[in-house]
Formats: structure tokens, sequence, C-alpha cells
């Protein structure tokens, strides 16, 4: 211990501080601690001059948080601006699982203050046995408090803000701690007050409850929607109880929803929308989605998504390090002036559909599937268009369960499917104008040429019959459109060749996309020689005998035949599908007009037009194929307002074979027949037949015969468009007395108007 | 430079005849005017979470300065008859914590003693500031400590230690696998526990031949290097990484401030270089090592390991060169930065005051602690100086590990900056500190 005698020694010398650790070694450690101090110094500097742009940038993200300002998507309108789509506020109930009262974590805290050893479980279990009993007494969890304990529970009580337990003077003098089995808060209590605000019966939320006790993790905190869509006393009940604080964990929230007004009137050309998927949200969320957006699937509402869709606003909030919204005057100087970008509105569309017209082809259509398309010929807009069955997009677009979405998958008429484009049919008899045309156009035929007709066309050793099999005679241009003579087709069709047939078929925009702006449209096909060398190795001429009659290779769409048909009727010009006239904002200003868009101007021929349009005419009278629609009184009404508004009409009817059935069998009722393995059946009709204005074509699938199931509902579309036009049936007393005339059996099938067509008819 | 004069910036006319010169009442007065920004400071910090919070601390400076002026009047020689008793105590304490401790967090550190909550490891700063000032005044080596003197490889401590960190870690010994990293060596837990055996018996052999030679010395008992060891490794186990490092760093600062041969120091920093390599790959614990991973980049991780570093970063740097303004700062206000009163409550007056608080401040802590040390450079004995060395150091430490855990220089670990955080222990401490420095300063040396 020398070393300690010696400090001992140095202290009694009275010599000390310096003398013992060199005055350097002082100036050292100053300097040390200088130079630490120092560099924090230069790295303050780094932060905060050389680095504050980028951490200031960081700072203001870390409080400002951009808050969607959501835009409102354009409406769908008819012609007439009626509303189709709109959007409509939904009062919606949601659940969040971690915020709904929890009676055992309440119960401990509440226990635990008032030093009560009873277990948490047990005393909640105890309150639930009371619950529903009449009259119920409060529940005594515990007596005889001492004073400090009543201080801590008032405390636990007031924190928790837990209902329904309460402190209150004991028999013997003490404090009772008790509670009331119809006021204590707990998940169930909370259900059973839902139930009933929302009108269901008991239990009628199991189904909740069940999804809210599965929910795990930070999933306690996704809401789970309750009820959408509240009627109005129900919401009124629902948001004052959660007002009044007796709802705890349920929240009872605005949102807006796609509404289409008219249900599943149009169904397949609006489309629907539904949410946007996870998987697509990458490639979407460049152009403005979010989790959760909704957008256009099927019909205008996919084709126009861009259109409809709007601009999100954005809004700078102010938050903190939890996310809580601040809203105050600090909040608001820090966010300087552009807090706010308002929402840009999507783009009503104004379509070219006439609700009336569509109302009317949907509630006269006569079969279970199909389609009906009417254009109005001078501009190629479509008045109505329906496919059948259909769906109703409010329910399609909402949240579909389960059951109601296997149901239209699994339906076999297929009601996904938008019949009018998306699904191709022979066209059957509608077709022997386009061939007649082609004949004409290449001089195979005058107006006047008659062609004979045994019954059947016959080449080599193949024989093709015609529908009546004892033979039209000879037959000319105009009555073999009235009667339907195949065989005057087949050797038309013969002498053209497959590649004219299909080249003037094409003209007509037979076989190829309209262009119509809807998804999913198929192009058909009227195949060509080519398509037979493709096909079979080689062409042979015998192929085209029965693409002339619209069976065989030929397959249209409704919209197809019916744009082809407009154009016939409207010297020439093939116009493109117009669904929208034109766009508009919010306020009804027009903002793009979309004007007819004309494909091309078809060359006619200029000798038998004529004929070909009186025969069509024909057809509709007695003796033609479609006469049932003028005379007999099915619908009830809709012929004899034909015969009497003054409205002519025209059209053919058409038979598209589904199954070729044993030669044998020569007349089989359409209804005796299995259901798919009747034929489809076409009526494509014009009005007025002297200067017509509208085409409409009706597809019924397996319709049987087209002048019994679809030419009534072409007509009732016509009625529909006339009688907007001020034309109505005359009073009794004007009416000229029109008595069928005794057809002439032409042939045993024609013989009656609307008498289903011989087995081979129109093969 | 260092004040030099008789008189420091300020004399007291506390002083008696008898102790010669009077108090110097600077370092007083520099920490009361960190302690006034430190207040201002925290009525900021703390403005969302606890508005009343800066006068409680208000009440503990006032309190701090009254203790501080108690044991300047004090004759600081008292505290050699006290350090190493204290320090005994405290390391009982330290024992009862790792044994009786509660656990909050997974670290056992507090002791729950009657109605109040202790940490141990707090004091045992101070204990070991007493503890060092006393055995180093006492022991002089001339051309300074070398590796040899401090650990004295022989004494009785090491086997101790060894033996009972086999009886306490025998399984874990025997589960574990020392990788030594870079050969791609690995040792079994089975060889390792032979190893220490043999070691340990080796060791007894020497002891044993050594003792029958020499007799039995009794400061073979305990190394110099034990009395800090002894603490920090009982610190580390709880864990505690930064009370440790505090610990570890003061102690050592008092040892080199005595002086060490050049060639010890450089020995001492290769061992400590392989030394956490080892500790690296074998002792650390894993969220231990994310802290370290996250210091060195902060950003890798900005919302979990990193956040901390991350907004306090942010804070400091979003405060450009004026600051945001008192009361203005977004981080702070709107609570993204954490423990902004404790803790981090030096990125608030970054954030609010900018560069130009900062500076100051720093500025500030220099002008304390270079009258801290002037002081020491007078005092009349070498304990005196020591002591006054431990406090600097003591203070110093404090502010270089928490202005640099703070701004993303260092990792981060739980560490108050002196004067500024809230909290009355550490205010007290820190002012008892200061009252160290006036006792030294009253009775020095002419």
């Amino acid at each position: 211990m020398s070393a300690r005698r010696r400090v001992h020694v140095v202290v009694a010398l009275g010599i000390g501080g310096d003398r013992q650790f060199g005055r350097v070694r002082f100036r050292v450690l100053t300097a040390v601690a200088g130079v630490a101090l120092a560099f924090l110094v230069v790295r303050l500097y780094v932060l905060q001059v050389k680095r504050h742009q980028e951490l200031r940038q960081k700072s203001e993200s870390n409080f400002i948080q951009l808050r969607r300002v959501a835009h409102e998507r354009g409406m769908i309108r008819d012609r007439e601006r009626r509303v189709l789509a709109e959007n409509r506020p939904s009062h919606d109930v949601f659940v969040t699982p971690a915020f709904l009262p929890d009676a055992r974590a309440m119960l401990a805290r509440v226990l635990g203050a008032a030093g009560v050893a009873r277990a948490p479980r047990e005393v909640a279990d105890a309150i639930q046995k009371r619950v529903g009993e009449k009259d119920v007494a409060p529940v005594v969890i515990a007596t005889g408090l001492s004073p400090s304990a009543v201080t801590a529970t008032r405390a636990a009580l007031e924190a928790t803000q837990v209902a329904g337990l309460d402190l209150v003077p004991g028999d013997n003098g003490g404090t009772d701690l008790v509670a009331y089995p119809h006021d204590f808060a707990t998940a169930a209590l909370v259900f059973r007050r839902l139930e009933h605000v929302l009108d269901l019966p008991e239990g009628g939320l199991a189904e909740v409850r069940k999804e809210v006790a599965r929910a795990r993790g930070l999933n306690r905190f996704v809401p789970i929607m309750v009820k959408q869509n509240l009627p109005w006393d129900a919401y009124a009940r629902a948001s004052h109880a959660a007002s009044m604080g007796e709802l705890p964990g349920a929240d009872v929230t605005g949102s807006v929803v796609r509404r289409y007004r008219e249900g599943a009137l149009a169904a397949h050309l609006l489309g629907y929308m539904n949410e946007v998927g996870a998987q697509e949200l990458g490639e979407l969320e460049p152009q403005g989605y979010l989790r959760g957006d909704y957008m256009g699937r099927r019909g205008l509402e996919r084709s126009y998504e861009r259109t409809l869709r709007g601009k999100d606003g954005q809004e700078k909030v102010v938050v903190d390090a939890k996310g809580r919204r601040l809203n105050d005057d600090r909040a608001r100087s820090l966010l300087g002036d552009d807090a706010r970008v308002e929402a840009t509105p999507g783009q009503t569309l104004v379509l070219a559909l006439d609700m009336d017209l569509q109302r009317a082809a949907e509630e006269s259509f006569r079969g279970r599937a199909g389609a009906v398309v009417a254009v109005d010929v001078a501009t190629g807009s479509i008045l109505a268009l329906a496919s059948f069955p259909d769906y109703d997009p409010n329910v399609v677009s909402g949240r579909m369960t389960a059951a109601e979405k296997r149901a239209l998958d699994l339906d076999p008429l297929q009601p996904w499917i938008n019949k009018a484009i998306q699904q191709h049919y022979a066209p059957g008899s509608t077709f022997k104008l386009f061939t007649a045309l082609a004949g004409l156009l290449e001089s195979r035929i005058g107006p006047d040429s008659v062609l004979p007709c045994p019954g059947f066309f016959q080449l080599g050793r193949t024989t093709w019959r015609c529908f009546n099999r004892f033979g039209h005679g000879g037959v000319a241009l105009q009555k073999s459109i009235q009667v339907s003579c195949d065989a005057y087709y087949y050797r038309l069709g013969y002498n053209l060749g497959a590649d004219l047939l299909s080249q003037h078929a094409h003209e007509f925009g037979l076989g190829e996309k309209t262009g119509v702006p809807l998804d999913g449209e198929i192009s058909g096909l009227v195949a060509d020689e080519n398509y037979y060398v493709t096909r079979f190795g080689s062409y042979q001429g015998g192929y085209v005998v029965n693409n002339a009659i619209g069976q065989g290779d030929v397959v249209l769409t409704p919209l197809q035949l019916a744009m082809g048909y407009a154009a016939i009727v409207n010297g020439g010009m093939l116009y493109e599908p117009r669904l929208v006239l034109r766009t508009e904002d919010k306020e009804g200003r027009v903002l793009h007009e979309h004007p007819p868009r004309l494909r091309r101007k078809i060359t006619l021929p200029a000798a038998g037009m004529k004929e070909v349009l009186t025969g069509m005419s024909e057809v509709v009278k007695p003796g033609g194929t479609a006469a049932g629609v003028m005379w007999k009184d099915d619908p009830p009404g809709l012929g004899l307002w034909l015969r009497t508004a003054g409205v002519a009409i025209g059209g053919k009817t058409g038979t598209a074979q589904v199954a070729r059935l044993s030669k044998s069998v020569q007349h089989v009722e359409a209804a005796k027949t299995e259901y798919l393995l009747r034929d489809h059946a076409w009526f494509a009709g014009f009005a007025p037949a002297e200067a017509p204005e509208i085409v409409v074509v009706t597809l019924t699938e397996h319709g049987g015969f087209g002048g019994s199931t679809s030419a009534p509902v072409s007509a009732a579309v016509m009625r529909a468009y006339f009688e907007k036009k001020g034309f109505h049936a005359r009073p009794e007393r004007d009416r000229v007395r029109v008595v069928p005339q005794p057809v002439a059996p032409a042939g045993a099938a024609a013989a009656v108007p609307d008498a289903p067509p011989v087995v081979d008819a129109e093969d | 430079m260092i004040a030099r004069g008789e008189y420091g910036l300020l004399s007291s006319s506390l002083s008696s005849s008898s102790r010669q010169g009077g108090m110097d009442l600077t370092p007083l007065f520099f920490a009361l005017v960190i302690a006034t920004i430190g207040v201002v400071n925290i009525s900021s910090a703390a403005q969302v979470t606890a508005p009343t919070l800066y006068l409680y601390q208000a009440t503990w400076v006032a309190f701090g300065a009254v203790v501080a002026l108690v044991i300047g009047r004090w004759d600081y020689r008292n505290l050699e008859q006290v350090a190493y008793p204290l320090y005994v105590v405290v390391l009982v304490l330290l024992v009862l914590v790792l044994w009786k401790g509660r656990a909050i967090l997974g670290a056992k550190r507090w002791l729950a003693v009657g109605p109040i909550n202790i940490q141990p490891s707090e004091p045992m700063k101070l204990a070991l500031i007493l503890t060092m000032a006393r055995y180093l005044a006492a022991w002089e080596v001339p051309g300074g400590y070398t590796l040899r003197d401090l650990f004295r490889p022989l004494n009785l401590s090491r086997p101790l230690g060894a033996v009972a960190a086999i009886v306490v870690k025998w399984e874990k010994i025997g589960a574990a696998t020392l990788v030594i990293p870079g050969v791609g060596w690995q040792v079994s837990g089975g060889t390792i526990r032979t190893l220490l055996l043999v070691l340990v018996l080796a060791w007894l052999l020497v002891a044993v031949f050594k003792v029958v030679r020499q007799g039995f010395p009794p400061r073979s008992l305990v190394a110099p290097i034990d009395i800090i060891a002894v603490p920090v490794v009982l610190i580390l186990v709880q864990p505690d990484l930064g009370t440790a490092s505090i610990n570890l760093v003061i102690s050592l600062s008092m040892v080199l401030f005595c002086g060490m041969k050049p060639v010890s120091v450089i020995i001492a920093a290769v061992f400590s270089v392989v030394g956490s390599v080892v500790a690296w790959f074998n002792v650390l614990k894993p969220y231990q090592k994310k802290r370290v991973l996250t210091f060195l980049d902060p950003e890798a991780d900005a919302l979990g390991a990193g956040y901390h570093a991350n907004q306090s970063m942010i804070a400091i740097g979003s405060g450009g060169t004026d600051g945001k303004g008192f009361k203005a700062g977004t981080q702070t206000q709107l609570s993204f930065l954490p423990e902004n009163h404790t803790d981090f409550v030096f990125s608030v007056l970054g954030e609010e005051w900018g560069l130009f608080g900062g500076a100051v401040l720093l500025i500030l802590f220099f002008a304390l602690l270079w009258a801290g040390i002037s002081i020491a450079s007078r005092a009349r004995d070498r304990f005196g100086t020591l002591l006054s060395v431990g406090v600097a150091s003591f203070i110093f430490w404090h502010v270089f590990i928490n202005v640099g855990m703070v701004t993303g220089t260092l990792p981060v670990v739980g560490v108050t900056l002196p004067l500024m955080s809230y909290g009355g222990s550490s205010v007290i401490a820190i002012m008892g500190g200061i009252g160290v420095w006036l006792s030294v300063s009253n009775r020095r040396a002419r």
C-alpha cells in the first residue's frame, strides 16, 4: 500500500492537482471532449443542412396523409334522358370485431380494481344467465367494498366506460358492485340490439357472429358487413342507437352504390360492375384504382369505363402517429392552401336506346332464350338490344351470394351471354335476301328470271329438298322471297359459288364484327372457297348450296343481321351500331356528340330491289310465312293494331335447324320436341314497308318457327315505335274490314300462315 | 484553455476560511442553464402527453441544485470512506435483481423495494465512479498501467468467475456451439465445457504452486479490472446493453485518464476487436444484433427496429438551421417521435430549434465539462481529481451516446441526456455529480 501512503504524504505536503497529473493530461481530456462534441455538431450539420430537404419531405409525408375524394361515376340514360344507371347512397351496418365489447376483459379490470377474487369468466356467465328473464334484479358481484376499493372501482368503471355495472349502497352500510344483465355490454348484447333495430328475428345475425368469432389478428380490425342498403326506418333506428352508444363496435356508414333503376332492363347492354381484384390492382393502380373500387365488367359499363369513371380528387389531412386525423388551426396552417383537389365526376352516357322499345322487346319476348335488336336504319342507332335470359345487374354488382352466382353460372340457357353479339346462329331463310342481292349484282338472275322449283335441287347424286316437296313451280324473285322457296336459292347459290356469295354477304357486314362498342363480340362466318380448302382440302360446288339458304356454314349474330337488313332497306348505307348518342356532364351540358358512323356505302342492284322489298312485305300478308302476326290474334290486339294503325311491315322469317331429324319424320310439333333440339326461330322485320325507318331482328333460341314466335316480338317493338310517333289504332267505324283471303294451297306447309314448317323446310 | 486562476468564473460566498479558495460555482451555473433549456424543451415535448410534466422537472432541477450545494459544502473525502461499502451494496442489489427482479419486456432490471422500484444499474454508475476514484487514487504505476497490472492473470476472481459461469450456464453451454468466424471452425458445447474445466484445473495447479512459493497476497483476490467487469457483466445479462456500456466506458475513461502503457492500449484494442467479432456471433441476442444492424442502416427497417432512430433523424433533419419553432415540431407534437421527453428529448430540441439550438446546447455541455475538468485539474488530491474526472466522464458519455444515438450515429440504447431528459433520479444523479465538483473545488489546492 505504498501508493496510498504516498498520496497521504502528498496531501500532507499540500502538493496537489497539477503536480500529480500533468497539466497536459487535462488539456488532452478537454480536447477529447471538445472534439467528440464537435463531431456531434458536424453530424447535426449533416442532418440539418445537408440532408435537410430530404428529411423535411420525410417529415411531411409522415404527418400529411393524402385522402381520396371519391368521384361520382357518370350516369347512363336512354335517348330521352331517362335514367338507366345511377349512383345512390346506401346505408350499411358494419361491425368491427376488435371494437365489440369484450366483457371478460372489462370485468377483469373492474374486478381487479375492486379487489374481488372472482374469475371474470364465471361472473360474465352469471350475468349472461339472467338475460332474457323478465324484471331481472341486478346481479350482485361483490358486497361490502372498502372505501379505497370503491374509489378504485369507480375510476375503473369510468376508464372502461363499461355499461351495466354500478356501485350501489348495500344492505349493511357497505357498497355493492352490481351488474344489470340487460345493459351489461357484451358482444351478444350488441348483436341482440342490432337484430332488434334491423327487424331481424332473434339469431338472424348468427352468420355474422360466426364470422366475428373467426376473425383473428389484424383481421379483427377489418369491418364485417352486417347489412347493406338499409331501408330508411331501419337506418333511422340504427343510427339513433349508435349515437346513443348502444352499439359499441358497430358502425352505420354511408357509401355510394351503382343502381340500375330499371332492374334487369337492358342488362346485357348496360353490363355490370364489381370489385377490382387483388391481382388486377397492380396493373390498375397507376390509373387511379384503389382496393375496394368497382369497375365495369361487361357491356357499356366496361367499354365506356374510361368515360364513365371520373377522376378522384385528393385531400391532404394532417394525421398523428396513430393515424388520427387532426383538424385544428395548427393542422390547417401546416397544410397551406392547396389542401383539397376536387374530384372530377364521370361523364353521363346518353344512349340511342329507347326504354319503351326495350321494354316492349323484353315484355313481348315469347321464348326462353334469344335476342332482340332494333335499329334506326337512317343512323344505325340501336334502339333496343335485349338478350334472354337476363340477370339483375343490381344483384350482380352488389354482393352476390354464392348460391345466386352458382344459379347464373350453371343455367344451361347461359344468362351471362349477350346473345345479340356474343353468340352466332345459322340465319336460316333470313339469309336468302343476301343470296338474292348477290345474284342480282352478279347478274345471275334478273328481277323477273324464273327458276324452276320441282320441290328439290339435284346435283349429281345429291338431292336438296325444298320445304315444299310438291314444288313451287316456276318461281321469280318476289315470290321466292314471299314463299321462301328453297330450290330457287339452292340453284342460285350453286350458280354463284361460295366466294361470290361470301363476298357479297361480307359487303353487308355479315360474317365480320360490326364494331359495336361492347365486349366479346364475335364475328360469325360466311364460308368462302378458301374456308373449305382449309377445312376439307378442296372445294366442291355443292358445298355452297346449303349456305345459300342460310344453313350450313353460315352463322351470324342477331346484331349483324339487323345491321345488314338496315343497309338493305336504307339504300345501302352500312352503319356501325351506334349505342351512345352523346356524353354529358353532371348538369346535362353536352360534352361530346357521337355522330353515326358509316362503315361503307354498298352498291345495291339497279333493278330488283323493288321485288325484294315487295317480297318481304308479302311475307306478313296472307300467304306469307309470317302472316299470322297480322292475322292471328296472338298476342291479343297486336295484329289488329298493326292492321288498323296503317303501319305496313315487311320482313323475313327464318328457321335455323339445330338437330337433323330423320327424313321420315315429316311434321313435328315444336312442343313435342325436346327443347334443346328445337329449331331457332328468326324474324327480321322492317317498317314502314314503303319507307323503312326501323329494323327489328328477333331470334328465339329453340323457338320452333319464326313466324309465330319471333315475328310478334319484332312487331310489338315496331308497334311501340310507331305508337310513340303518334300512330294509333283507328276507331272501329273507320276500319276497313279486311277479310283474310283464303290462301291458295301453294304447298302443304305454307297453306296455313303460321303452320310449323315441314322438317325439311328451308334446309 | 482551462481556467486556471485561483478562482473560477463564479466564486461562492459559501466558502469559509478553513476551506481554501471557496466553491467554484461555474459548473452549477452551466448546469442550471442547461436544465432551464431542458425544462422549456420538455414543456414542448410533453405538451400532448403530459402538459404539466415540465413543472415536475423544474421542481426536480431546483431540488437537484439544493442537493448540489449541500454536497458541495460537504467534504468529498467522506466519499472515499463510503465508496467501497456503497459499491458492495449496489453489487448485492445487482445480484438480487437477477434473482428476484421484475421482468419488464423480457429484461430483469427493476427491483421492488417495498413500494418503490429501483434500477440498481443506475446507482452503480456513481458507485463505480467512487470506487474507481478511490482505487486508482491509491494505485499509482509510473509510466501507466499495463494490461498485466489491470488483469492480474492469476488472481482468484478468474477461476471463480469461470466456475460460476459453468455452474449457472452448464446446460446452456452444453447446448451452444461456438462459431469462430472467418475460418469456419465450430466448437461444440461439450468441448467448451471440457476446455473450461481443464483451464480451471490448470489455473488451480499454477495458483497452488504460486501460493506455496510466494504466500497469499490479499490483492491476488481481486484484480482492478474485476471492479469494472463484475457489475458490467451483471448488468449485461439482465440484459441491458446500454447501461452496461455506460458503466464500462466511464470506468475505462478513468483508467485511461490515469494512464496506460501505449503497448497495452494497442493490445487491448486488438483484443476488443477480436472479442466483439466473437461476441457478435456467439453472445449477442438477436434483438441486440438487430439494433446494431439497424444503427448501421436505420432506414432499412424504418417501421420496425429502425423506427426510433429513423423518426429521430427525420425530426432533427427536418428542423433545418433555424428549427420549426417552439412547440411547432410536427414530429414531436404529432407523436411520431417516441420517448420524446426522455431518451429522444434532444430530437425535440433539434426539430424545434434547429442546428442553432443543438449546437448551443452542445457548446453549453462543453462549457460544463470544461468547468468540471478545470476543477479536477485544481483538486487538492488524487482522489478529488479522479472523482471529478469520473463525474465529467459520466456526463460526457451520457451526452455523447445519447446525441450520437438520436442522430443515428450510434445504436439506440436507453441512455438519457443529462439535465435534458425528464426524470427525477437522473436529474438528482447529475446534480449530485455537480455537487461533487463543487465540493472538490471548495477544497482545492492553493
